[in-house]
């Protein structure tokens, strides 16, 4: 079994009319056994933007902790919440600095502009290749599955 | 009371196409239909085997295979391979009677060793992944809520819902385009139906 399927999960993010949607399973793994089934992958970096890790969980933990210590200080720096295409660089760099030791986490970003209100979301491989979608993103062991489900349902302007 | 199966015409190799009109669904008696994925030259040795066994059954016999044996045939034939197997990723369709008379559809779904199994639907080959969820949703009313519309599958739905899953296959895996053929199976026999599919 891989590396990147050992603890499993499923995420997608969709764009809509003036939103976005986050969405991920709950269930905690190891292999084929079940540890808990209310677990968090989600984890928010901003008022309006979160980050779901998918793949292995203490470096989907890791990487969040440490993108949110970088967050913290460029948005003391600068004093304004991030926008998330600065975000997208912020995760991409992370992650490219283990370029060959990598996580095996790869992030999906959901979120809003903070100035335009316009709609962002965005998925990683693990070393940092960003790829920002106009439409949907999957991630995870399930994301063919749920790939087939977007391409199938998705439609533009989706309302909530 | 029917059976329908889909799949597409191109056959690749690595990132190059070989053929855009190559046909995976192929008859088996009068209302029987198999479609293979995976490596082509085992599918077509495959379906050679099996179109012989069939006629030899006849023979014997005197009347033709129906779907449930042509499916424990196909499984047979495969398990015969086990420790050098044959790289085909089967599907069975058909329509049978059962015992009071009434024509039941059936499709069996195989792994590459002969284990197999009837299901409501089936999906596989390389974008199998991709269409076999929807499958579950709007053929087996899985994961609907309780108050969600479950709409029965008449003939004119299930061929849509085939096309839509092509379609969405075709969109986002590599190998799956060109054209895709649809077959439908009743009482009456078998009919195909190609419909085009992107060619990127």
């Amino acid at each position: 079994m891989s590396i990147d399927e050992y603890n499993g999960c499923a995420i997608v993010a969709m764009v809509g009319k003036d939103c976005v949607a986050l969405a991920t399973d709950t269930r905690f793994g190891v292999q084929r056994s079940t540890i808990t089934t209310d677990f968090q992958r989600v984890f928010q970096m901003g008022p309006r933007l979160f980050v779901a890790m998918s793949g292995l969980v203490t470096d989907a933990y890791t990487v969040s902790a440490r993108l949110k210590y970088r967050l913290n200080l460029y948005e003391l720096r600068e004093n304004r919440p991030v926008s998330p295409s600065v975000f997208v660089s912020m995760v991409s760099n992370l992650l490219y600095e283990r370029r060959f030791g990598p996580y095996f986490s790869t992030p999906v970003i959901a979120g809003l502009d903070p100035t335009s209100g316009k709609p962002f979301i965005a998925g990683f491989d693990c070393i940092g290749d960003p790829s920002i979608g106009s439409d949907f993103i999957t991630d995870g062991t399930a994301g063919e599955q749920l790939m087939g489900m977007c391409e199938t349902f998705w439609r533009p302007d989706l309302n909530k | 009371n029917a059976e329908y199966m889909g799949g597409h015409t191109r056959l690749s190799e690595g990132y190059s196409i070989l053929s855009r009109d190559v046909e995976r669904i192929q008859s088996i008696g009068k209302n029987c239909v198999i479609g293979q994925a995976g490596f082509h030259g085992d599918n077509q040795f495959l379906y050679k085997v099996l179109q012989t066994r069939a006629k030899i059954f006849e023979f014997d016999h005197g009347q033709a295979l129906d779907c449930h044996s042509t499916a424990s045939l196909l499984s047979n034939l495969l398990y015969s391979r086990r420790f050098f197997p044959i790289l085909s990723y089967c599907l069975v369709a058909g329509v049978e009677q059962d015992s009071q008379g009434q024509w039941k559809g059936r499709v069996y779904g195989y792994d590459v060793v002969g284990s197999f199994e009837s299901r409501p639907c089936e999906a596989t080959g390389e974008a199998g992944t991709l269409m076999l969820p929807l499958l579950d949703n709007q053929v087996e009313f899985k994961n609907l809520g309780p108050n969600a519309e479950r709409v029965p599958l008449t003939r004119e739905r299930a061929v849509g819902l085939i096309q839509d899953v092509l379609q969405a296959a075709t969109e986002r895996d590599i190998m799956t385009g060109d054209f895709g053929q649809i077959v439908l199976i009743d009482k009456d026999g078998v009919q195909q139906r190609r419909i085009p599919l992107r060619r990127d």
